[in-house]
C-alpha cells in the first residue's frame, strides 16, 4: 500500500535480538530459581507455589518470544527510502509506520554498542526539529549499511542539492541494495 | 587590556537591576518575616528568637545587597550584526552567543514598579529552548529594549531582501542564505517606534464575557485553597485548627436539624463556590489581558504578530509569523452558543509564558468572522483555505469505539468489584449510553481534510507559495477545537494501527510540528487505512520539497 520500495532488517538483527532475550530470561531464570531454593531452605511460610510456577513459565514465556515474537516482529518491520522520504515500518501488534521528510532532517546518529557490534548490528537516528516524535530509528543494520543510509539521508536532505541534481539531469545514486518490497500497514 | 573590554559596544543592564533584585530577594522572605514579627513575638519567652530572626533577615538582606551588585556587574551584552552577545561572570566568565536569524521571539514584561521607572524584563527565545528562555535580561531601559527589537528586525529584513534579491539573479539558484554584511542592512532608525498596524483589540467588556465563558469554574476551589495557604502562613496552626473544629461543630449541629436546611446549606455552599471560580476567573482574565492588543508590523518582509496586555505587569512578546506551526480556533460550549472563540497558535519557541497546553494565545476572544481573517494574516495566500466539507471517519468508527468502551467499563466494574465487593459498583454501568452518545457527538463533530485546491493557481501565478497544502482538523465533543497546519510544517508523521483499529480497517495519524512540547503537533484518526497512508504520504511528499523556515530564511516550491 505504501509507494515506498520497503527493505528488510539484516537476519543478523534477529539472531542479536533472539541471543540478548535468551540470556535475560535465563539470568530471570536463575533469580527465581535460587529464590525458589532458599525459600525451601529457610523453610518460608508464604506462597510456595511461584517458586515452581516461575521456573516452568520462565522457559515457556523465554521460548514463545524467542521463537515466536522475535520472529514476527523482525518480519514486520522494515524500512524504505524514497527520493524525499524515509519510511520506517514495526510493530506485530501495535503497528506503525514512521514517515521523515528528508528536509527536515536536522542530524543523523549511528550507534553500535559493543554486544551490537559482536552481531554487527548497529541502530540509524535520525533526527528531525519535532517535538513527541522527533527522532525515527533504525534498528537492524548492518554498520556497513547504517553508514550507507545514513550518507544517502544526509545527500538528499538538502533540497537545494537536490534540485540541482534534477536541473542537472543527474540520476539519483541508488542507495541501498533493495533485498526485498514488502508495503503496507496490514502486513 | 582584553580587546573586547575596549569595544564601547559591550552594554550593561539597566541600574534598577540592583533594587529590582533586591525587591525580589526581599518578597520571597516577606511571608515568613510578618509572620515571626507578629506572631511569635506574641508570647515574651519568644522575644529572644524574634530579634534573633531580625538578626538573619539582616544577614539575608546583606546577602541580597551582594547578589543584585553581582547580577549588575557580571553581566554585560552588546548586539553585533549578525549575533547577541552576552556574558556573564566576574571571576569565571561565560560567553553566549545567540544568533540574530535563530532568535524566535523578545518577550518583555513590566510590573507595576518596572512601569513607573521605565524599565522591562526580556526574554529572548529561539527554537529549542525547552523550558525555558534562550536568555534573560533583567531589567533593560526601554530605550535598549527598542534597540534590541529593532536590530533583529533590521537582520530578519537585510536577511529576506538578500533572500529575494539572489531569487531574482537571472539562472540563479536558491542563496546559500549567509549572514548579510553589517553595510548591507537597511536604514531603519534605532530606538524609534516600529511600523505597526493594530488588528485587534479586546474591551474590558469583551474580558469580561471571556472570564464568564472560560471554563474556570473550579478557579474556586483554587482561591479557596491559595486562601487557606495564606492564613496558615499568618495564624498559627492550633488557632486555624481550633476555629475550623468549631466551623465543622455548627455545620454538623445544622446538618442533623431536617432536611429542608440541609438542602439550603448544601445550594448555598454551591452557590459560593461557583460564584468564587467565576469571580476568580473574570478578575484573573481581566488582571491577565487588560488592554490586550494585536499588533501587526507592518513591515512587507517582516512579519512578526505583537501582544501586549496586563493590567498590573505588562508583558508584550513578539511571535514571527514564520514559526507558527499550527493555528488552532476553540469554542466552548458557552462559547458557541455566543459566537466567540479564542485563538491559539504553536510555534517552534521554547514554552515559557505559554498556556497550560503549551499553546501560545493569540486571541483571548473573538468573534468568530475576526478570529477566522487571523488565519489569513499567520498563513497569508491561504487563510482558512477553500475546504467546506471535511472528510469524516466511516460509521463503523463509532461501532469501533463503542465496543472499546464497553470492554473499558467492563474492566472498571471488575476492578471495583475486587476492590470494594459493594453492589454500587455496579453504577459504573450507567455510563456506557452516556459514553455511546458522545463517542457519536465526537464522530459527528470530528472531520478532517487536506486542502490543496490552490496549488495550481498559485504555481501559475507566483511560481512559489509559502504555505502550500493546509491541513484543516475539527475535534471536538460539547466544544469544538478547530485546526490548521500548513503540510509544509510536518517534522515526522506517524500512522499507528492498534489490533482493536485493524479489526475495522482504520488507522491514527500523528503529525508531529517543530517545538518541544508534544502538544503542537496535529492527531488525525480514526480513518481509514488507504485514506491515512495517502495523507501521510501527501502530508511527507510536501514537507519535503519545500524547507523549514528554522533552516532557511524563507520556504520555496519546486
Amino acid at each position: 500500500m505504501l509507494p515506498v520500495a520497503m527493505e528488510p532488517f539484516d537476519i543478523s538483527y534477529l539472531r542479536y535480538q533472539q541471543w540478548t532475550d535468551c540470556i535475560s530470561w535465563f539470568v530471570l531464570w536463575v533469580i527465581v530459581f535460587v529464590a525458589a531454593l532458599l525459600g525451601i531452605v529457610f523453610k518460608s511460610s508464604g506462597a510456595w507455589w511461584w517458586g515452581p510456577t516461575g521456573m516452568v513459565g520462565i522457559p515457556v514465556i523465554a521460548m514463545w518470544t524467542i521463537f515466536w515474537y522475535h520472529p514476527r516482529a523482525f518480519a514486520a518491520g522494515g524500512f524504505g527510502l524514497s527520493e524525499d522520504v524515509l519510511v520506517v515500518r514495526s510493530g506485530v501488534w501495535w503497528k506503525s509506520i514512521e514517515l521523515l521528510p528528508l528536509s527536515r532532517l536536522q542530524h543523523v546518529d549511528c550507534t553500535s554498542g559493543p554486544v551490537q557490534a559482536k552481531f554487527d548490528v548497529a541502530t540509524l537516528t535520525a533526527h528531525t526539529a519535532g517535538a513527541s516524535n522527533a527522532a525515527v530509528s533504525v534498528p537492524g543494520l548492518s554498520r556497513f549499511r547504517a553508514e550507507m543510509l545514513r550518507d544517502q539521508l544526509i545527500r538528499r536532505s538538502d533540497v537545494h542539492l537536490r534540485e540541482a541534481e534534477a536541473t542537472k539531469g543527474e540520476e539519483p545514486v541508488a542507495v541501498l541494495p533493495t533485498s526485498g518490497v514488502r508495503d503496507g500497514v496490514e502486513n | 587590556m582584553n580587546l573586547m573590554e575596549a569595544d564601547p559596544a559591550w552594554r550593561r543592564l539597566h541600574w534598577a537591576t540592583m533594587p529590582m533584585q533586591m525587591i525580589r530577594s526581599i518578597r520571597v522572605m516577606i511571608v515568613p518575616i510578618v509572620v515571626i514579627l507578629f506572631f511569635r513575638s506574641r508570647g515574651g519567652e519568644e522575644q529572644g528568637r524574634a530579634f534573633g530572626a531580625l538578626g538573619s533577615a539582616g544577614v539575608f538582606a546583606l546577602i541580597t545587597v551582594a547578589i543584585a551588585l553581582w547580577r549588575y556587574f557580571s553581566l554585560r551584552f552588546y548586539v553585533g550584526a549578525n549575533e547577541l552577545v552576552i556574558e556573564t561572570g566576574l571571576i569565571g566568565r561565560s560567553v553566549r552567543h545567540i544568533k540574530l536569524e535563530q532568535v524566535q521571539d523578545l518577550r518583555t514584561s513590566q510590573g507595576v514598579l518596572q512601569r513607573m521607572i521605565g524599565v522591562s524584563d526580556v526574554k529572548v527565545e529561539t527554537a529549542g529552548t525547552g523550558g525555558g528562555s534562550e536568555a534573560e535580561l533583567s531589567v533593560l531601559s526601554l530605550k535598549d529594549v527598542a534597540d534590541l527589537r529593532a536590530k533583529i528586525e533590521r537582520f530578519r529584513l537585510a536577511k529576506s531582501i538578500s533572500f529575494i534579491d539572489a531569487s531574482l539573479q537571472p539562472g540563479n539558484g536558491l542563496p546559500t542564505g549567509t549572514d548579510p554584511q553589517p553595510g548591507a542592512l537597511p536604514a531603519i532608525a534605532l530606538g524609534t517606534s516600529r511600523p505597526e498596524e493594530l488588528l485587534r483589540s479586546v474591551s474590558t467588556k469583551e474580558l469580561i464575557v471571556a472570564g464568564l465563558t472560560s471554563n474556570r469554574v473550579l478557579s474556586g476551589l483554587v482561591v479557596i485553597g491559595v486562601t487557606w495557604g495564606l492564613l496558615n502562613d499568618f495564624i498559627p496552626e492550633r488557632e486555624m485548627l481550633a476555629w475550623v473544629e468549631s466551623m465543622i461543630m455548627r455545620l454538623k449541629n445544622e446538618m442533623t436539624a431536617d432536611t429542608s436546611t440541609r438542602v439550603i446549606i448544601a445550594l448555598l455552599g454551591t452557590v459560593l463556590l461557583i460564584s468564587l471560580g467565576v469571580i476568580s476567573s473574570v478578575v484573573g482574565t481581566i488582571v491577565r489581558f487588560h488592554g490586550y492588543q494585536l499588533r501587526r508590523s507592518t513591515n512587507a518582509t517582516v512579519k512578526g504578530l505583537v501582544r501586549e496586555s496586563g493590567l498590573f505587569t505588562r508583558r508584550s512578546s513578539t511571535l514571527t509569523v514564520d514559526r507558527v506551526q499550527t493555528l488552532t480556533f476553540r469554542q466552548g460550549v458557552l462559547r458557541r452558543l455566543i459566537g466567540r472563540m479564542s485563538v491559539h497558535a504553536a510555534t517552534a519557541a521554547g514554552m515559557s509564558d505559554r498556556d497550560k497546553d503549551s499553546t501560545d494565545l493569540l486571541l483571548p476572544i473573538a468573534r468568530t468572522a475576526e478570529a477566522a481573517s487571523l488565519a489569513t494574516i499567520v498563513f497569508p495566500e491561504r487563510g482558512m483555505g477553500s475546504v467546506t466539507n471535511l472528510s469524516r471517519a466511516d460509521r463503523s468508527t463509532v461501532r469501533r469505539s463503542n465496543k472499546k468502551t464497553v470492554v473499558l467499563v467492563l474492566l472498571t466494574l471488575i476492578a471495583l468489584v475486587m476492590a470494594n465487593r459493594s453492589p454500587w459498583s455496579m453504577l459504573v454501568l450507567a455510563a456506557i449510553p452516556i459514553l455511546f452518545l458522545a463517542n457519536r457527538r465526537s464522530w459527528r463533530v470530528s472531520g478532517h481534510q487536506l486542502d490543496d485546491q490552490l496549488d495550481d493557481q498559485l504555481d501559475h501565478e507566483l511560481n512559489y507559495e509559502r504555505n502550500g497544502p493546509m491541513l484543516h482538523l475539527r475535534t471536538g465533543l460539547i466544544g469544538l477545537s478547530y485546526r490548521l497546519m500548513p503540510a509544509r510544517n510536518s517534522q515526522v508523521i506517524l500512522l499507528t494501527q492498534s489490533p482493536f483499529d485493524r479489526s475495522y480497517g482504520v488507522a491514527r495519524l500523528h503529525v508531529d510540528t517543530a517545538g518541544e512540547q508534544a502538544g503542537n503537533g496535529v492527531s488525525v484518526g480514526p480513518i481509514p487505512v488507504s485514506g491515512a497512508v495517502e495523507l501521510a504520504m501527501k502530508l511527507a511528499r510536501q514537507a519535503s520539497v519545500t524547507t523549514w523556515p528554522g533552516r532557511r530564511p524563507d520556504s520555496r516550491r519546486i
